[in-house]
């Protein structure tokens, strides 16, 4: 995944209809403005998802919902994978068309991952015939096994195991392997989009807070033009502390993503020559075991990122100076009354020449960033749940790296190893993500495994 | 009979709004795009008013009023943004090309009739 480091103008959400496309812009945060559909999205809309940089994981459910809700049959073009990653999984997109994709394919000659748009009609009969490794083009592998691609085909999903040309009696437990590979790619894939949506909303968030602030300073300095006050010059402080604190956090997941990413290749690639034995298959599953349990230093730093980060919101204490000096301030005069009315970009024609109706909306946009900054403070949950579905994974595999360091290759073709992993995965599942991610890639250990009944009263499933 | 001209990329609320803006007793030319919008403007006009949506292809509501305004026969045509975009950087885009006033949607036809007539006052006032 690149790394978001968009304008302001490029992170906002937006579509644009052009005939019968509706273009998607920008980004889907947790609260994402869907209004902007209404009147645009229409039944049977081809939606384009080209210009959409990311979609955090509670925004597509909102979307998913928003369509569902309309009862709305559409065709979505161009999705990008990390986006399709998570829409796929969720049973609000089952009835939507999918014509193509953005996905990840392994080039055969240079080992490398590539993303190139991608038909899904074929891929879907390849699916339906159980044909899981496809290649779009000759040395072009898709790099997800295409039963997984179709939230629909969950008898694929369900049925026989991954055909492995691996020579060894146990292809049962080597299918199962890259099963688990892929759930534990695509959880991972998650939880790094966990990082770009808490950036994505805080600094959509701090933005606004701060033109907010830049307007009650410049009403407050014209109405009170001998104080000094430097709301605005802390809150750039501020947003410039947080973005590095973001960027150096996204550097590591980018880090270390891209390394397990390379590994998880190696072993698709593994599984599908023919002349590999169970031994080589094993060595490049302990690899991408490896590569996850070094995750641990990008847990640790989501822990760091998200109490510093809350640490400094926590010191914002602006919005009392705003309404304390908004709220004593009586009879402008008519020329002052418009230059407040302009220092705070009310365009509200209907209070104009009004005073009171004037401050009303004053207040209600101080009470707006009291609201917003309640939000971004939610929003620091997501660096819990991105610590928590990486610590859950670090686990799991460091059972089969210690597996493999002590007896050997063939021990991960022990069809007790499978079992302990379900029941470390079933045990662990406390996120949304998790939970809908096993029930995806590995049904049978979920329907064994899965603790759905466990919670106690008042627990929460986290998002 | 006041001639006004609404640009928005949804056929739904153009003609949501055509219906008010004809109920009320005003000419309606309709375009779908910044661009369209901004041909309309050029070829069509003089509008007594122009209500335009934010995000469109090709130009937005904002960058098409500020090359409208850019025509001496428009300097000073009233500006309504009528938009799902309510952040306040918006806004102040709006305010450094002289928009009158921004209304957020969804559409409230009595909302919009009183406001078209406030901003024909003033701006007859003005003028």
């Amino acid at each position: 995944m690149n790394t978001v480091n968009l304008s302001d103008d490029d992170l906002r959400f937006r579509v644009h209809r052009e005939g019968e496309v509706v273009r998607f812009f920008g980004c889907i945060g947790d609260t994402p403005d869907l209004a902007a559909l209404d009147g645009v999205l229409t039944d049977k809309s081809v939606c384009d998802l080209s210009n959409l940089s990311f979609a955090s994981w509670i925004g597509l459910a909102t979307l998913g919902s928003y369509i569902s809700g309309k009862k709305f049959h559409l065709v979505f073009q161009a999705v990008p994978f990390k986006i399709y990653d998570s829409m796929r999984m969720m049973k609000t997109f089952e009835e939507q068309e999918i014509k193509n994709a953005i996905a990840p394919l392994l080039d055969a000659n240079t080992n490398k991952v590539n993303f190139k748009l991608i038909e899904f009609d074929p891929l879907r009969e390849a699916a339906m015939s159980g044909e899981d490794w496809v290649e779009t083009t000759p040395g072009q592998k898709l790099l997800v096994p295409a039963r997984y691609l179709f939230p629909d085909l969950r008898m694929q999903r369900e049925g026989g195991p991954i055909l492995l040309k691996v020579q060894h009696p146990q292809k049962d437990i080597a299918s199962f392997w890259i099963q688990y590979a892929a759930y534990c790619n695509t959880t991972v894939e998650i939880s790094s989009v966990l990082v770009y949506a808490a950036k994505f909303n805080i600094m959509q968030i701090l933005g606004e807070i701060k033109s907010k602030m830049a307007s009650g300073e410049a009403a407050l300095k014209l109405i009170d033009p001998k104080n000094s006050y430097t709301l605005v010059q802390r809150m750039e402080n501020m947003i410039k502390n947080i973005e590095s604190s973001f960027d150096t956090l996204a550097r590591k997941v980018q880090t270390q993503h891209d390394a397990s990413l390379k590994t998880y290749a190696e072993l698709t690639s593994q599984s599908t020559t023919s002349d590999i034995d169970g031994s080589t298959f094993t060595a490049a599953m302990a690899a991408y075991a490896t590569s996850i349990t070094e995750m641990v230093h990008v847990a640790a730093g989501c822990e760091d990122c998200g109490s510093a980060i809350g640490e400094q919101l926590g010191s914002l204490r602006a919005t009392q100076v705003l309404k304390n000096g908004m709220s004593t301030f009586t009879n402008p005069s008519p020329e002052m009354l418009t230059a407040i009315r302009d220092a705070f970009a009310i365009m509200d024609i209907m209070s104009e020449d009004d005073w009171m109706a004037t401050r009303v909306i004053i207040m209600d946009e101080i009470e707006h960033i009291e609201g917003l900054i309640g939000r971004c403070i939610v929003t620091l949950q997501g660096f819990d749940m991105m610590r928590q579905i990486l610590e859950h994974r670090i686990q799991e595999m460091l059972l089969v790296t210690e597996l493999f360091k002590a007896n050997g290759a063939d021990s991960l073709l022990d069809p007790d190893v499978k079992e302990q992993v379900l029941g470390k995965i079933g045990a662990h599942m406390v996120t949304e993500q998790e939970k809908v991610a096993f029930e995806f890639y590995l049904p049978d250990g979920f329907a064994r495994f899965a603790q759905t009944d466990r919670k106690e009263p008042g627990d929460v499933l986290l998002f | 009979m006041a001639k006004i001209l609404i640009v928005d990329d949804s056929d739904v609320i153009r003609s949501e709004l055509q219906g008010i803006l004809v109920k009320d007793g005003y000419a309606v030319t309709e375009a779908s795009s910044g661009t369209e919008g901004l041909n309309a403007a050029l070829e069509q006009g003089p509008f007594d008013l122009i209500i335009t949506d934010y995000n469109m292809p090709g130009l937005n509501g904002v960058e098409m009023c500020s090359k409208i305004r850019q025509d001496s026969r428009f300097s000073q045509v009233p500006i309504l943004v009528l938009t799902t975009e309510s952040s306040t950087e918006l806004r102040k885009k709006g305010q450094e090309i002289g928009v009158r006033a921004w209304l957020v949607k969804p559409i409230n036809a009595d909302v919009i009739s009183k406001v078209l007539v406030k901003l024909f006052s003033t701006s007859s006032k003005a003028a």
